[in-house]
C-alpha cells in the first residue's frame, strides 16, 4: 500500500479532496494521512500531491508485517510475555532484566 | 468634477447622476483623481462595512464592526503569540528527488550489466567448447565484468546518499510537523477571536437588525449569520464606527435621508 502523510494545511486539504473524489483508490484514511491502493492510479494520486506540495507530502510504500518471517522468535515471545505480565506498572526494561527476554537497547540497535 | 445631488448634510442621492460605486468608493478613500466627497477620512474598517451591497461576508462585517468599536478580546493576544511562533519556524528544504532517481538508475544499470556479463560468459564458454578463438570473447567478458563492478560501486554510493537524504528528510519533517500544529493553532485562535469579536457586538447587532427591514440573526455555535444578508450588512454598518459615509446600493430605502436615519451614518445613495 502507499502511505501518504501531509505536513501542511494546504497539503492536508488537497489529500482530503483527493481521497473524497477517488474513494476506490483509498484503502484507509486518517486525519492527515491516507493509505492508497498500490496501483498506478494510487501512485498517480500520491505523486500529484507531491508535485503540488513538495516536501509537505511524504510517500511510503508499506507492506503488512509477517512477524513469523521477519521478527526473531525471542522478540515475539518477549512481546507476548510482556503483554500478559502480572504487574501492569512494570516497565519493559525491568521486566526483561535477569530473564532470557532481549533488553530494549539491544532490540533498538538491531534492524529487522 | 463636482457631483451635485439631492443632498442634505448627512445624505446625498446620486442615483440619477450615473456615477459608479467604484468612483464614489475611491473618492471616499481619497483615491479618485477628479471626484471628491467632502467627509471625514474613513476608519480602517470602512472597506469591510462601507458598501452593504458588496460581497463581503456577513461575519467579516460583524468582526470589522466590533473592531471599529474598539473591542480587543483577550484571545487576540494568544493569536498574536501563535502567529509569531509560526513565523519563527524555519523548515529545511531537503532534495530527495535526485537521490531517489540516482538510486533507481544505479539499480537498473547493475541489472543490465549483470545480464551483459552472463551473456559474455556464455559466449566465451561456447567458443571454448567449439574450440574457436577466445581472445576477443575473453576481453569482452573482462570489460563487462569491470563495468559491472563499477556500477555496483556506484549503487553502494547511491544507497548511502539516499539513506542520508532520507535521514535529513525525517529530521526536517519534525519542524514541518511543528509548523502544521502551529498553523492549526493560529486557525483555531483566529476563529475564536472572530467569534469573541462577534459576540461582543451581538446585542447591538440584534437591536440594529430589529430596527431594519428583513431578518438577520447571529449564531455563535455554529458560528454564522443567518437570514437576510443585506439586512445583516446594513445592521453591521449601523453599529460600526465608520466616520465616512456608507454607500448604499441595496435599494432598501426610499431616500438617502431615510437610509441615513436608519443606518445612523451619512449615506450616499447609488
Amino acid at each position: 500500500m502507499l502511505l501518504v502523510a501531509t505536513y501542511s494545511r494546504e497539503a492536508r486539504t488537497s489529500l482530503r479532496n483527493a481521497v473524497r473524489s477517488h474513494e476506490s483508490a483509498v484503502i484507509r484514511r486518517f486525519g492527515r494521512a491516507a493509505l492508497l491502493a498500490e496501483t498506478e492510479f494510487g501512485a498517480f494520486l500520491a505523486l500529484r500531491l507531491r508535485e503540488t506540495h513538495g516536501a509537505d507530502v511524504q510517500i511510503e510504500r508499506t507492506s503488512p508485517l509477517n512477524e513469523y518471517a521477519a521478527v526473531p522468535e525471542g522478540v515475539r515471545e518477549a512481546a507476548a510475555a510482556y503483554a500478559t505480565r502480572e504487574q501492569p506498572s512494570t516497565p519493559y526494561a525491568k521486566f526483561a532484566a535477569g530473564t532470557d527476554h532481549p533488553d530494549p537497547t539491544t532490540m533498538r540497535d538491531r534492524e529487522l | 468634477m463636482r457631483a451635485v445631488g439631492d443632498s442634505t448634510d448627512r445624505a446625498i442621492d446620486l442615483r440619477a447622476a450615473s456615477i459608479s460605486v467604484d468612483a464614489v468608493r475611491e473618492a471616499i478613500q481619497r483615491n479618485h483623481s477628479t471626484l471628491r466627497v467632502d467627509c471625514p477620512e474613513p476608519t480602517r474598517w470602512w472597506p469591510s462595512l462601507g458598501i452593504p451591497g458588496d460581497d463581503t461576508s456577513a461575519l467579516d462585517r460583524l468582526v470589522a464592526a466590533a473592531r471599529s468599536r474598539g473591542h480587543h478580546p483577550p484571545i487576540e493576544r494568544k493569536l498574536a503569540a501563535a502567529q509569531r511562533e509560526l513565523q519563527e519556524i524555519a523548515v529545511e528544504r531537503v532534495d530527495t528527488e535526485e537521490p531517489r532517481r540516482r538510486l533507481a538508475d544505479a539499480g537498473t544499470e547493475v541489472e543490465r550489466l549483470r545480464e551483459e556479463v552472463a551473456t559474455a560468459r556464455g559466449r566465451l564458454q561456447s567458443r571454448r567448447e567449439m574450440g574457436a578463438a577466445t581472445a576477443e570473447a575473453e576481453a569482452a567478458l573482462e570489460d563487462a565484468t569491470r563495468r559491472l563492478s563499477e556500477a555496483e560501486t556506484e549503487r553502494v554510493a547511491a544507497e548511502q546518499a539516499h539513506e542520508a537524504a532520507q535521514r535529513r528528510t525525517r529530521e526536517a519533517r519534525k519542524s514541518r510537523e511543528r509548523r502544521l500544529r502551529l498553523q492549526d493553532r493560529v486557525a483555531n485562535r483566529r476563529r475564536d477571536t472572530r467569534r469573541a469579536l462577534a459576540a461582543s457586538v451581538a446585542d447591538p447587532f440584534a437591536a440594529a437588525a430589529g430596527s431594519l427591514p428583513g431578518e438577520a440573526t447571529l449564531s455563535l455555535d455554529p458560528f454564522g449569520v443567518e437570514g437576510d444578508a443585506v439586512t445583516a450588512a446594513l445592521a453591521a454598518a449601523r453599529i460600526a464606527d465608520l466616520r465616512a459615509p456608507v454607500i448604499d446600493t441595496t435599494g432598501r430605502f426610499e431616500s438617502a435621508g431615510a437610509a441615513a436615519d436608519a443606518l445612523d451614518v451619512p449615506v450616499v445613495l447609488l
